[in-house]
């Protein structure tokens, strides 16, 4: 294995297995070789990855306050930390066992519950599991914006918990944990299916049951505009997940090796700024004017994308991907508003839909000599003329998709019927910050508000 | 509309005994002004539109009338003449079923000595006026330009004053005001204090490219109505979510262009209609693009008007977005056709008046 240029996710299932066999670890080595500097080497590249990877918790605390309202900006940031918390603690106490334990099936993973790192030769699993955990707090971050703005607090720990056993391990398993998906082919290099495919479609599963914030839609079904209120905060939440997604995308490479990493990199910020250029571009065309959250969900759109496809496809390729998920991106928000299902932060649209085109995207562009050298799949149509690729990424993705879905579905609505998962219309009105936590992000402005609607009294005492 | 009918309504206009009758004749006549959803037989649409116009005026007036007798009443008699003017659509008669009220007051100049009590009297004049108009359901313009206002009342002297300062500085405001003041039209009492207005008006233009300038640059921004891709551009978000915006994307862009045209070539019109016509007759706008204008110009008239018959029970002003469930086909090819020559007349006007040298000037 230490031969190898990078380990694709896809064989990462067999690196647990790996480090309990080889139990005298880098560390304990009593002479430097090169191939102990090596590996020390991938394991420093793959801890500043996982840190990258958790820096762009940031970006979604940013991301998610600025695109939506004052009122509940101290609860949208603060559940993030509390998640991610959260998250790792259950990650360790199964979550990581059931992607990756060694006494699986093809459906799950079994074993390393409580986890117990070893010291290895190769990548120690201590930052092995860092990194996997930050993958797994991405996608549940992302599955936060169908929340936004309206459900529980008690609703968000309870889907920590859940999410993290039950929906994120069991997809992730199946394509990076040596599950059925993974035989079979399917190239996901970063996880645009496993990390924000799940997640997206958990945020699906919660909006529909949720149902669309106060004043979003009027009667007739005509949509109102909630705007966010802070674009700049937005814009650096974007900008803090693209600099994050180094670490996802480069990271996943999990060596240093002969720099491939440095390859995935570039296709990550050519089909970002594609993703970018080209929402702008769309926007601009259609709407006539250049809006800016158009702008930010397309060059996140971009990065989605090429999640998947980053290590398989040409420079040229990674910017026809950025471009189309860009594009897609402006067009499915749209049509998601129109369909009456609403989404604050447009993550059914930036992390499903361009997710989903990101997969697939491997079964047109996947070129057969990068698809050879990762060890996944085979060439796309574009140079096999096959669509045998396509297929295997349709079916991986759909079946992913579903599964997601339904198993969120299913508990969330068991959480609706048990404790309900939207706060009441007043709490609602009022903004989460007061009715979940107490006090408000941004006391001063919104004492100000409630003075000018109620006058000095009733709003002193807000 | 018959003309028994538009007589009927005359009279009973003449013959209200206060402002709430003319608050119920109003509100009665508005909903007789509900076009067809078609905007064919642009002559009709016209006429409709100068039938309302006539009732719209003739409510005005009997206002005036019922403020003047009522300060009588108090023992204040008119000091000396005046004029009552109108400004923006109703100025250039184009007001739909609802409108709000755009106004001024022109008094004649009188010696220093009796200036005060005049003021006070026009004051008391020009704030019931507006209050009357607004309880009958005219809202005041959101500008302020309305005879209640200091800045809209004065005698000659003032209002051509005015006109030499905003004239000499044509800063974007001032801009604004020359403009507002091209689509004066008397409407109540002695016209001639008016045209007196209206002479020093042109005067103040003439050779002054600096001011004909700052008119151009105030009118050179339109709304978009279609996207790249000649895509009606529907409204997003909100109540009328689905409909498309005429009043700044189309009705506006068509006045300011035809209304710059006009004013630099020293055209004294004030309907777009009849400005149209002139800046045709005159060989300003070729021939078959003026057609098309004029075409082009009575169906926004007739946009206008389903506006207004959708919204004039519910609302006292104009959304100026046509609802999305009026859009049929056939009438979104027309709205495309009417945002084309919108676009080109915008594009045209703006050309000419920028080519224009001093000497071209009237």
């Amino acid at each position: 294995m230490d031969n190898h240029r990078f380990w694709p996710k896809v064989l990462l299932w067999s690196i647990p297995l790996q480090l309990g066999l080889t139990p005298t670890g880098v560390f304990a080595a009593e002479e430097t070789t090169v191939s102990s500097v090596s590996a020390g080497l991938d394991a420093l590249w793959v801890m500043v990855s996982a840190i990258l990877v958790l820096l762009m918790q940031a970006g979604f605390v940013l991301l998610e306050t600025g695109s939506t309202r004052m009122k509940n900006a101290g609860h949208i940031a603060g559940k993030t930390i509390f998640t991610v918390g959260m998250c790792s603690l259950v990650f360790w106490f199964a979550g990581y066992g059931l992607i990756f334990g060694a006494g699986g099936n093809a459906f799950v993973g079994w074993g390393d519950f409580l986890f117990q790192p070893q010291s290895a030769d190769t990548l120690p699993p201590s930052v092995f599991f860092l990194f996997q955990l930050a993958f797994a707090a991405v996608s549940l971050s992302i599955a936060w914006g169908g929340f936004a703005e309206r459900a529980k607090l008690s609703a968000y720990v309870l889907f920590t918990l859940l999410f993290t056993l039950l929906v994120y391990p069991v997809v992730a398993h199946w394509i990076w944990g040596g599950g059925w998906l993974s035989e079979h082919g399917k190239q996901d290099f970063a996880g645009s299916t496993v990390v924000h495919l799940t997640g997206a479609m958990a945020a699906l599963a919660a909006t529909l049951l949720l149902k669309p914030r106060i004043g979003k839609y009027n009667r007739d079904g005509s949509p109102n505009e909630i705007q966010g209120h802070n674009q700049v905060y937005t814009t650096l939440g974007v900008f803090l997940l693209w600099i994050g997604w180094f670490g996802f995308n480069a990271g996943s490479t999990l060596a240093v090796g002969d720099g491939f990493f440095g390859y995935v990199a570039f296709n990550t910020q050519l089909a970002t700024g594609a993703g970018a250029l080209v929402a702008m571009a769309a926007s601009w065309i259609w709407y006539t004017k250049a809006d800016i959250p158009n702008l930010l969900n397309g060059t996140l759109a971009g990065l989605v994308a090429i999640t998947a496809s980053c290590a398989f496809v040409e420079p040229w390729a990674a910017v026809v991907i950025g471009a189309i998920g860009g594009f897609l991106v402006v067009v499915s928000s749209r049509v998601i508003e129109r369909m009456q299902i609403d989404d604050p932060i447009s993550a059914i649209s930036v992390h499903g839909v361009a997710g989903i085109w990101g997969t697939l995207s491997n079964g047109l562009f996947a070129t057969p000599k990068l698809a050879e050298s990762v060890g996944v799949g085979q060439g796309g149509f574009f140079y096999t003329g096959s669509f045998e690729q396509l297929w295997v990424q349709c079916y991986g993705v759909v079946s992913a998709g579903c599964y997601a879905f339904a198993v969120s579905f299913i508990i969330l609505y068991l959480m609706k019927k048990a404790i309900g998962l939207r706060v009441t219309e007043e709490q609602e009105i009022l903004g989460l910050d007061l009715s979940e936590h107490g006090s408000y992000g941004y006391p001063e402005q919104i004492r100000a508000e409630h003075q000018k609607l109620f006058g000095k009294e009733q709003g002193a005492s807000v | 509309m018959t003309i028994p009918l538009i007589a009927q309504i005359f009279q009973d206009i003449d013959e209200a005994p206060h402002v709430d009758r003319l608050r119920v004749i109003n509100r009665q006549s508005r909903g007789v002004f509900a076009p067809e959803g078609s905007l064919d037989g642009a002559h009709g649409l016209l006429a409709m539109s100068a039938q309302l116009n006539q009732i719209h005026d003739k409510i005005i007036c009997r206002t005036i009338w019922l403020a003047e007798a009522e300060l009588k009443k108090q023992g204040h008699l008119p000091p000396c003449a005046y004029t009552f003017v109108l400004f923006g659509s109703g100025g250039r008669s184009e007001r739909s079923a609802l409108s709000d009220q755009d106004n001024g007051i022109i008094y004649e100049d009188l010696a220093p000595e009796r200036s005060q009590d005049t003021e006070q009297y026009f004051k008391k004049l020009g704030e019931a006026i507006e209050a009357s108009l607004q309880a009958i359901g005219y809202p005041p313009c959101a500008g302020g330009v309305t005879c209640g206002q200091p800045a809209w009342r004065g005698p000659v002297a003032f209002w051509t004053n005015r006109l030499d300062k905003w004239s000499e500085a044509p800063i974007w405001e001032h801009a604004r005001y020359m403009l507002i003041v091209a689509d004066m039209r008397p409407v109540y009492g002695e016209g001639r204090l008016a045209a007196a207005v209206s002479d020093h008006f042109r005067t103040c233009l003439g050779g002054n490219s600096a001011l004909v300038d700052a008119m151009r640059e105030n009118v050179r921004y339109r709304k978009p109505g279609t996207g790249f891709f000649g895509n009606l551009l529907k409204i997003r978000y909100g109540e009328h979510a689905g409909g498309v915006e005429i009043k700044y994307a189309l009705y506006i862009p068509l006045v300011n262009a035809v209304r710059l045209l006009t004013v630099v070539h020293g055209i004294e019109a004030i309907s777009t209609i009849e400005r149209i016509r002139q800046l045709e007759g005159a060989g300003i706008l070729p021939r078959p693009f003026a057609s098309l204008v004029l075409q082009r110009f009575a169906e926004t008239i007739g946009l206008r008007a389903m506006i207004a018959a959708d919204e004039w029970d519910r609302r006292l002003e104009s959304s100026g977005i046509v609802k999305a469930d009026r859009l049929t086909k056939r009438l979104q090819s027309q709205v495309k056709g009417c945002f084309s020559t919108a676009k080109k007349l915008h594009q045209f006007a703006q050309a000419q008046v920028k080519q224009m040298k001093q000497d071209d000037f009237p």
